[in-house]
């Protein structure tokens, strides 16, 4: 330590007050304080120390004398495990008993370090299909559908083509003949009352209508295709 | 009669007589320690605290003391460097800023048993109070330690002329501060 003086000279080159102020200690501390203070320290510490070794202690526990007897148990596994090879040639081939393991051939040297190294060979190109690529053949199989699907309706729908006639509408046939076809077949087809009855009443064609429906179907489509077909001669 | 520290260092490594010397070491500087941490920490329980933390810590690290400084020095860094963690986390623990701790620690003065407003001694610490964190420490040290600068920079690891500047500092707001309070 400074000399108190050295020190209290300094103090008053900065500060006369400061320096006349009394160094008197106005903290208090309780008592015995010091005295009891390096026990109470000590027992902490020996405190701590304790619970330092207990968290340190291992909590598992090995059966008695294992660890004086692993190395030789790990041993006679390996010896086992050399004498079963060994116990199986000697019933297959005991002459390969009595050959030696040693590597009879030699690589060059640095060999197994440049293994790793070794390039793979090139493989074929695999390339995945562009998205015009994609949609391309979404496209064309969207096509080969289609087609299959209206092939299909009409093959299945279409009698025309296989009897080569198309259907007729008997109804709205009737409704375009002329009155005069109606009677030309009528002539040539029915009895005489019909005949009589058509002629009495030519002017209705409700009376017509009435006969029609009494003839049968099949007449009237044959008195059509004849008529038709001779519309198209003429 | 008390043993140098060499002796003490040299008992403290024995296993026979660890105990013992440390018990000495403790029983050496104590009262030193103790006044700069109650200084720094002003309450009792808080200074308290961090001597016994301090020793303990010490306790561990001695084995590993370098005889290459005092044994004094490094226990003074040791208890400031222990004290200013604490206020540290004080000031953590009540989201509080520095300033709202050195305004406690004027509280903590004032509510003092002793306190009186009227006496300089304890103008005197109202006035430490209101120093920089780094002054305060270094007038204490200087005025009541009566700690050579040479000392000083070793505890604090800042250079002599930093440290008398700042002491003249802190001398002089002391002063005006008493002066006009």
């Amino acid at each position: 330590m400074e000399k108190r003086e050295q020190i209290l000279a300094e103090l008053q080159e900065v500060s006369q007050a400061l320096a006349q102020i009394n160094k008197t200690n106005v903290w208090s501390v309780p008592y015995a304080y010091f005295t009891n203070l390096p026990d109470i320290i000590l027992g902490k510490i020996k405190e701590r120390e304790g619970s330092f070794h207990l968290s340190s202690a291992n909590p598992f526990k090995v059966p008695g004398g294992y660890f004086e007897g692993l190395a030789d148990n790990i041993l006679k596994k390996i010896n086992t495990a050399k004498s079963e090879v060994y116990t199986d040639l000697e019933e297959l081939a005991p002459v390969l008993n009595t050959i030696s393991k040693n590597e009879l051939f030699a690589v060059p040297e640095g060999y197994f370090e440049q293994v790793a190294f070794i390039a793979p060979k090139p493989q074929a190109k695999i390339s995945s299909l562009s998205r015009t690529n994609k949609i391309l053949c979404y496209a064309v199989a969207a096509g080969i559908t289609g087609i299959m699907a209206v092939s299909s309706y009409l093959y299945f729908n279409n009698d025309t083509t296989q009897s080569g006639v198309a259907p007729i509408n008997v109804a709205a046939a009737v409704d375009n003949l002329s009155e005069e076809d109606i009677l030309t077949y009528l002539e040539t087809n029915s009895t005489a009352s019909d005949v009589i009855n058509v002629n009495n009443t030519s002017d209705s064609a409700l009376e017509v209508n009435g006969l029609l429906k009494e003839m049968p179907e099949e007449g009237i489509r044959e008195f059509l295709n004849e008529t038709s077909e001779n519309g198209k001669k003429s | 009669m008390q043993l140098e520290d060499p002796e003490l260092l040299h008992q403290f490594r024995q296993p026979e007589t660890k105990e013992k010397a440390f018990t000495a070491i403790i029983k050496k500087y104590q009262e030193k320690l103790y006044w700069h941490i109650r200084r720094i920490v002003i309450d009792h329980d808080d200074a308290n605290d961090v001597l016994q933390n301090m020793f303990i810590k010490t306790w561990n690290a001695l084995e590993n003391f370098r005889e290459d400084s005092r044994l004094y020095t490094w226990l003074y860094r040791i208890a400031t460097n222990e004290s200013l963690t604490f206020l540290e986390q004080q000031k953590r623990r009540s989201a509080v800023s520095l300033s709202d701790v050195e305004s406690g620690l004027s509280n903590k003065i004032k509510s003092d048993p002793g306190f009186d407003a009227n006496k300089l001694e304890w103008k005197l610490q109202l006035a430490i109070q209101q120093l920089p964190e780094k002054q305060r420490i270094v007038f204490s040290l200087r005025y009541y330690d009566e700690m050579p600068y040479e000392e000083m920079s070793r505890v604090l690891e800042t250079s002599e002329g930093a440290l008398k500047a700042s002491y003249h500092h802190a001398a002089k707001k002391i002063e005006d501060f008493i002066l006009n309070h």
